[in-house]
């Protein structure tokens, strides 16, 4: 029988082409890292999650292209400002499902040595992580609201009055849509690079959206104290809210509108969250021993 | 350190501590290209001494220096030259070895195409064609060693640091690897920094070699300055080696019992030879074994024998 693996040595051959240097390893980690957080080039099971929930957040777009198209554009059953009010929580589980993974799996491995040893800084490989994750969630929130835009586009009596009506919309969409990926990247990211178990990272990621959420509530409506209200800036989902209404000068609603605090707050709250986030995630791996 | 060529690593008091433990303890030694063993007992500082010479580890003092540049201040550039086989397992399960280090190559800074080709080319290399579509986590230990090899040298590096390349593989499987490190070495001019606490492993393939204990570098020198004669005898004859130690002493000649049948005659001119024969046969001796004492690496980790008391009172 012969040895597995016998050595056929056809030649080694020195490389004397091309070397793109750290910019090009970068685009090739962070191009590798998206395919890798949708399951691709990885078996059925990898997929399912992120692109079934790709799919569900999309859900409301759908559901409105289809009411527009019935009533010929005149019911605008969900607004583009209200749109991660009904997707947080799935925004929040695709957080839960990916990170872990994304962030993590190659120090559960140990493969992260070999990644180390490459012409890249830690904090390279850190921000390139962080990066596909924001991007996937670019992906799922400005994705939905595009669709929606040119669903009613399309569905309205006239394309051209639409655009004329509804063009200033679009500068609104991105930056929220921005600001939510950020804030969901940035918190999660920070969760899942405190463990390689990846069970406790998505039970944790998703923990602490949805309970800071319940508190802050809790604290803003039930407490009766000055600055109870500031609680609404411990929730990921209230800052995402916030700022998205102060965005688009939209009315408030809802707890957001009870509290009463400026709409700018939630946006540089937005902010802070994510580059604390961020800080937490560069820092693990800085001090990651290999 | 080597007379002439440029060092490929240089290292200038390096000093690493940890808490409770220092693991380098102010280092220093350079190295000209070639294949260099590096050996010590476990927990002797092999591996945070390759650590600190790729930038994965910080030095707490010192300086090094890899093919011309300060790791500290250029460890980016240090790591696009050179490729590392780490010693643990490391390798993703569920990736055909053939994406995973085309990616790496990738990351290494070669274009796609380039990538691709290299891949098939140094999977070739270390044996591992056929199987290239099979899922790493598939592959046998021995795979995996020549995998991580692959990964090491994709990139076509100067420099492969290897630690422990021949860990949890059974012999023919060491045989072969190190058949693969010497032909890297030796035929495309690769240097490698090659760990091991395998000492017969790093006699058959390294130049010269560094010896680690405790953190501190202990001797460093040419292969051949660790094995070669020492000037000594080894005499086996079938019989006692009291007598013919108690009479070589008797004519001068330093000699010590190693066994109950061996000795050892610290001289190896004509005369002591003549001397060795003549009492032989003057105390009816056969003479089983005649011929110089080499050193061997094991000497290094042998304590120093205590005098040998020969003789009655």
């Amino acid at each position: 029988m012969a040895a597995e693996g016998s050595i056929f040595d056809l030649g080694y051959a020195r490389y004397e082409g091309a070397r793109l240097g750290r910019p090009a390893a970068l685009r090739a980690l962070f191009a590798y890292s998206v395919r890798a957080a949708f399951g691709l080039g990885r078996g059925i099971g990898a997929k399912i999650g992120p692109m079934g929930l790709t799919l569900v957040v999309a859900v409301p777009a759908l559901i409105q292209i289809a009411v527009s198209g019935l009533f010929r554009g005149e019911a605008e059953v969900i607004r583009a400002e209200d749109y991660y009010s009904y997707v947080r929580t799935i925004l929040a589980v695709f957080v839960a499902v990916v990170a872990p993974d994304l962030l993590m799996r190659d120090v559960r491995s140990n493969t992260i040595v070999l990644y180390f040893a490459r012409p890249l800084e830690r904090t390279d490989y850190a921000l390139v992580k962080l990066g596909t994750l924001a991007t996937c969630l670019l992906f799922l929130t400005i994705g939905p609201q595009l669709l929606l835009f040119i669903g009613n586009a399309l569905a309205s009596p006239s394309i051209g009055d639409f655009l004329r009506e509804e063009w200033d919309q679009l500068f609104p969409i991105i930056v929220s849509a921005c600001v939510t990926a950020l804030v969901l990247a940035g918190v999660g990211g920070a969760i899942a690079v405190q463990t390689t178990r990846r069970v406790f990272a998505a039970v944790g990621i998703l923990a602490f959206f949805l309970l800071a959420a319940t508190f802050a509530v809790v604290i803003a409506e039930t407490v009766d104290a000055e600055g109870a209200d500031y609680a609404l800036l411990a929730s990921p989902f209230h800052l995402m809210s916030g700022a998205t209404t102060w965005i688009f000068r939209a009315q408030p609603e809802g707890e957001i509108a009870r509290a009463a605090l400026p709409g700018s707050l939630y946006f540089a709250a937005a902010l802070l969250w994510a580059a604390a986030g961020a800080a937490i995630v560069l820092r693990r791996f800085r001090s990651l021993k290999v | 350190m080597y007379d002439g060529a440029v060092p490929v690593v240089e290292a200038i008091g390096l000093t690493k501590r940890f808490p409770g433990v220092t693991a380098l303890d102010d280092v220093s030694f350079a190295v000209e290209p070639g294949i260099i063993g590096l050996v010590g007992a476990n927990g002797a500082g092999k591996s945070t001494l390759i650590k600190v010479l790729l930038g994965l580890l910080e030095p707490t003092n010192g300086e090094a220096v890899v093919l011309g540049h300060q790791v500290r201040r250029e460890g980016v550039r240090v790591r696009a030259l050179v490729g590392y086989v780490p010693e643990h397992d490391c390798l993703p399960g569920d990736l055909p070895a053939v994406d995973f280090i085309t990616h790496l190559a990738e990351v290494s800074g070669l274009p796609r195409s380039a990538a691709r080709e290299r891949t098939a080319d140094v999977l070739r290399h270390v044996g591992l064609f056929e199987e290239r579509y099979r899922p790493l986590g598939q592959y046998s230990t021995g795979m995996k060693q020549r995998a991580k090899l692959a990964q090491a040298l994709v990139h076509d590096p100067r420099l492969i640091f290897l630690d422990e390349p021949t860990n949890g593989l059974d012999p023919q499987g060491r045989d072969e690897m190190l058949q693969l490190i010497e032909r890297t070495g030796r035929e495309f001019g690769i240097s490698m920094i090659f760990a091991s606490h395998l000492l017969g492993e790093l006699q058959r393939v390294c130049d010269y070699l560094l010896v680690l204990d405790g953190g501190r570098l202990v001797r460093a020198g040419p292969m051949a300055s660790f094995v070669e004669a020492t000037g000594s005898m080894l005499v086996e004859v079938d019989g006692e080696a009291a007598a013919m130690v108690e009479a070589l002493r008797a004519r001068g000649i330093a000699a010590e019992r190693t066994g109950t049948a061996t000795l050892v005659a610290r001289a190896d001119d004509g005369a002591t030879l003549d001397a060795i024969r003549d009492l032989a046969a003057e105390l009816e001796l056969g003479l089983v074994r005649l011929e110089p004492l080499r050193g061997t690496l094991e000497d290094l980790f042998r304590p120093e024998p205590a005098a040998e008391v020969v003789g009655g009172s």
